[in-house]
């Protein structure tokens, strides 16, 4: 077993120290050319300027990740999420359309594979379906956008492509960037393609997840930049408007149902979703920005969406193994209403490190998602006062939408925090043999140093970003270093805070406290009386329930008499708008798909004549 | 300057809200408590046995601080009220919200600690309202720049964060223990001495920071600002005397109001400067 875990987690840092290596250092193109179509069926492997920063993203992920699987998740986990840690290093060093596509759809599959790995539960089995028709439908989509590219570079090379990109056709253009937006937005959960991603990245092992939703949506980002910056370049003030508008309805979904959602590793993916569309919108700024000739705000635009993305990879990261080890500790109870306490029973040891965690995801001071929320901010008020029309208004509706998305996933996170981990542990917590500082709490201490590190000195990434950044998009002006110098002093905000916290902490420590019960008008309460996750987000509810539409059901078991039942069972459930159209969309096509089984007959006659109609069309169509 | 400032404001902090009591009393026919109570009640808090949420735990102490931490650095960050040119000081307004959320998180987190459920309630109450008055805040405060209208309207929207911020009457009730409406106060019930103390300054803080924000926005500094934040001191009062406290749910359309009179605000700007 333990050799097995060994092999796992060296086998993730053999793939982490691939992808630092070649972030590192640049390295000549590493070519296969195939005897036939040797101008399409080419494998190219290099790293861009753009693509190393999101190798590092992924080594860093990765190495979280292998440091917690060498003492938790089930033991072979770890191979799998080597060949998917794999793939998705072939996506960032793809530099043709095959190899761009081959590696897209092995990270697919394989991640496909890992969200069922648990298939035995229904509700997995469900997920993955989701994920899979999603997946396979965006990579339609982008396949579709890469022909006509590669029609009109007459070579699939992205080189060639790129270099061919300034004399597309405008509606060619806008076709090939649809595919795009469908095919890699479907995967970053944009809405109003997320709805599979709160079910399929909750649903694997937690370790799995943690890669999904912290490097893999970033690889999807690295693709919408790929796309609008280097494959379709220049691309339209339109195309950006519309990615930020998206991005900022991600911001305000993933805010508001991960406020109100009870489940652990649900209210992360949610969460997600959040965070993906704050990136995504400063994505759209950026190419909103240097469309209409505003370089500068470009340019912080696209720095704070790589400094959200890597400060997005550690969060997640970190809560979604912290996730994964209450799932173990805690005999797979994830329900926020039945935890409670856990900072001072079961996970006494990663509790802190989950805090710092939780502050990060909540974009509070001084984790390293304060500054990249700050930054992704400024931008958002330099569109306001830039003068230029489209962008002060989309300035104005971005600042509304990212600070009402952004206090709801600070709902989420005190929440989280709040109910799970303060309190009093529930009894049942006393009997667990209590939490040893091992590989897995070494792994969540790891990302949380790291969350604070890039909180308080921004500029040890901030400078390398700001580099790359300038030169994809736009100038260096001397107005961001000044701007940069002072996110520096940003950091010290927490320090009279800190400092005030450890001398009160001090003082709490060294007086003696007594242990009266809680006031509950003169009663003393038990520990199931204790407020759940449900009950603390009803005003949330109440207050968006024209977006939320909750639904109350309530069985009360009566027995003899009606003032005194016996049982009462009580239920929330909240509809989003998305899934019900997906899932009627998904309806109406198995309607029609299900009358177009006729062509289906079974007999061989009917499929020679198929074979003959195709091969006469082939002639015809093809002369 | 700004050390200046800050002391005289963690000094007149209490006092501020001894004269909003008192006025609030009078105006309702009552004599009041004096203007010094404040700083007599947190003298008595001080002499009292400490007591923070539950026992054997140190979060309750170390929220308590970190709360009264993040107050001492927003009055550091006010712009200068008896400053001249305070419209061109650096005045980093995200910092400042994000400031008020981190100070918020804190005291949610420590009712949440002290397990008791009248806490709780009011803690879902506080983080609904919370999320919603951000975005108003946070676009209030941008529009504190160019003209009297905008000033006006974003100040209008201001003020009306200031009754979510300090707990005032529509939305809150100083003056009641009644567990089952109260907001900022059924957080605090688990708390006592010293510690709750350390809660209380912090309000008392974050309210007058919240006062020099609303006249930072109508004036911007010297003398008009001072007389602003005495107007805003004396509007309080008016507010909560001839108003009835809201039902909870009516609350959102206050925010709702905020939420527009601060986008009309910095709408007016935006075209302003339009190119």
């Amino acid at each position: 077993m333990r050799g097995v875990r060994l092999l796992a987690s060296s086998l993730l840092a053999v793939v982490a120290a691939a992808a630092i290596a070649c972030a590192a250092r640049p390295f000549a193109p590493f070519i296969v050319r195939s005897p036939i179509f040797a101008r399409y069926l080419t494998l190219d492997f290099v790293a861009t300027p753009l693509a190393r920063p999101f190798l590092a993203f992924l080594a860093i992920g990765v190495i979280v990740v292998a440091i917690w699987n060498l003492k938790r998740g089930r033991a072979g986990a770890g191979i799998p999420l080597a060949c998917f840690s794999a793939a998705m290093l072939g996506v960032l060093l793809a530099q043709s359309i095959f190899t761009f596509l081959l590696s897209w759809e092995l990270m697919s599959l394989i991640s496909i594979a890992v969200v069922a790995t648990e298939s035995e539960r229904k509700s997995v089995r469900r997920a993955t379906f989701a994920y899979a028709l999603v997946s396979q439908l965006g990579a339609l989509a982008m396949t579709i956008s890469f022909a006509m590219l590669a029609v009109h570079a007459g070579s699939g090379s992205f080189a060639a492509l790129a270099a061919a990109a300034p004399s597309l056709a405008p509606a060619l253009r806008a076709g090939v960037l649809a595919g795009f937006f469908i095919g890699f937005g479907s995967k970053a959960g944009l809405v109003p393609l997320q709805f599979w991603l709160p079910r399929a990245h909750p649903a694997a092992p937690a370790n799995a997840s943690a890669l999904l939703s912290g490097v893999m949506i970033e690889i999807a980002l690295y693709a919408l930049a790929l796309g609008t910056f280097v494959l379709v370049a220049p691309v339209g003030a339109v195309a950006g408007i519309i990615l930020l508008v998206a991005g900022l309805a991600g911001a305000l979904f993933g805010g508001l149902y991960a406020a109100v959602e009870s489940e652990l590793k649900r209210l992360l993916a949610f969460s997600s979703i959040e965070h993906m569309g704050v990136m995504v919108s400063a994505l759209g700024l950026a190419i909103a920005a240097s469309a209409l000739g505003f370089p500068a705000l470009a340019t912080v635009a696209f720095l704070a969406m790589l400094f959200h993305a890597l400060n997005h990879t550690v969060l997640k990261t970190l809560l979604f193994l912290a996730a994964g080890t209450v799932v173990e500790r805690m005999h797979h109870v994830t329900d926020l209403d039945r935890l409670r306490g856990l900072a001072s029973g079961a996970l006494k040891r990663s509790a802190p490190w989950i805090l710092v965690g939780c502050l990060a995801a909540a974009a509070l001071p001084p984790s390293n998602a304060f500054i990249s929320e700050w930054l992704v901010f400024q931008g958002f008020i330099g569109a306001t006062l830039s003068g230029n029309a489209s962008l002060a208004s989309v300035g104005l509706l971005g600042l509304f939408a990212l600070l009402l998305g952004g206090g709801l996933a600070a709902a989420a996170f005190v929440k989280l925090f709040g109910i799970a981990f303060a309190g009093d542990p529930a009894p049942a917590q006393e009997r667990e043999t209590p939490e040893a500082f091992d590989a897995a709490t070494i792994a969540l201490a790891v990302a949380a140093t790291l969350v604070l590190v890039l909180g308080i000195f921004p500029l040890l990434a901030l400078h390398p970003l700001l580099a790359l950044a300038a030169g994809i998009v736009g100038t260096r002006a001397s107005s961001l270093d000044t701007m940069l110098a002072s996110s520096v002093r940003l950091a010290w905000l927490a320090a009279i805070p800190v400092l005030v916290a450890l001398g009160a902490w001090w003082y709490g420590r060294r007086v003696a406290e007594r242990s009266d019960p809680v006031w509950a008008c003169g009663s003393v309460l038990p520990a199931r009386a204790s407020y759940s996750a449900t009950a603390l987000t009803k005003p949330l509810r109440r207050i968006f329930a024209f977006a939320l539409f909750p639904e109350r059901r309530r069985s009360i078991d009566a027995a003899t008499s009606i003032d005194f039942p016996t049982q009462i069972a009580y239920a929330v459930k909240t509809h989003d708008l998305t899934s019900e159209a997906a899932r009627s969309v998904a309806a109406f096509a198995q309607r029609f798909v299900r009358r177009l089984r006729v062509v289906q007959s079974g007999r061989m006659r009917a499929y020679i004549a198929y074979a003959a109609i195709a091969v006469a069309l082939a002639l015809v169509l093809g002369r | 300057m700004t050390l200046l400032q800050v002391l005289a404001l963690l000094v007149m902090a209490p006092l501020v809200q001894g004269v909003l009591a008192s006025m609030r009393a009078r105006l309702s026919g009552r004599p009041g408590p004096p203007f010094v109570q404040p700083y007599r009640d947190l003298a008595k808090f001080l002499r009292k046995a400490p007591r923070a949420g539950r026992a054997g735990s140190s979060l309750g102490f170390a929220a308590a601080g970190f709360a009264l931490g993040t107050s001492v650095t927003i009055l550091i960050l006010l712009p200068h009220i008896l400053g001249d040119s305070v419209r061109t000081t650096v005045l980093d307004v995200v910092a400042l919200v994000f400031l008020f959320a981190l100070g918020r998180a804190a005291m949610v987190l420590a009712a949440l600690d002290s397990n008791s459920a009248f806490s709780a309630m009011a803690v879902g109450r506080e983080i609904a309202f919370a999320a919603i008055v951000e975005a108003p805040f946070l676009l209030a405060l941008l529009a504190a720049r160019s003209t009297p209208s905008s000033a006006l309207l974003a100040g209008s929207a201001l003020f009306i964060i200031l009754l979510f911020e300090s707990a005032r009457v529509p939305v809150d009730n100083q003056e009641t223990h009644y567990e089952l409406t109260m907001i900022h106060e059924g957080m605090l019930l688990e708390y006592a001495g010293p510690v709750f103390a350390a809660w209380q300054y912090s309000a008392q803080l974050r309210q007058v920071a919240m006062l020099v924000l609303v006249a930072f926005v109508l004036a911007g500094s010297g003398l008009p600002m001072a007389l602003c934040l005495v107007a805003a001191v004396a509007a309080i009062p008016f507010v909560e005397a001839f108003q009835a406290k809201m039902r909870l749910f009516d609350v959102p359309q206050l925010a709702t109001a905020a939420t527009l009179l601060a986008v009309a605000a910095l709408g007016i700007d935006i075209i302003g400067g339009l190119r």
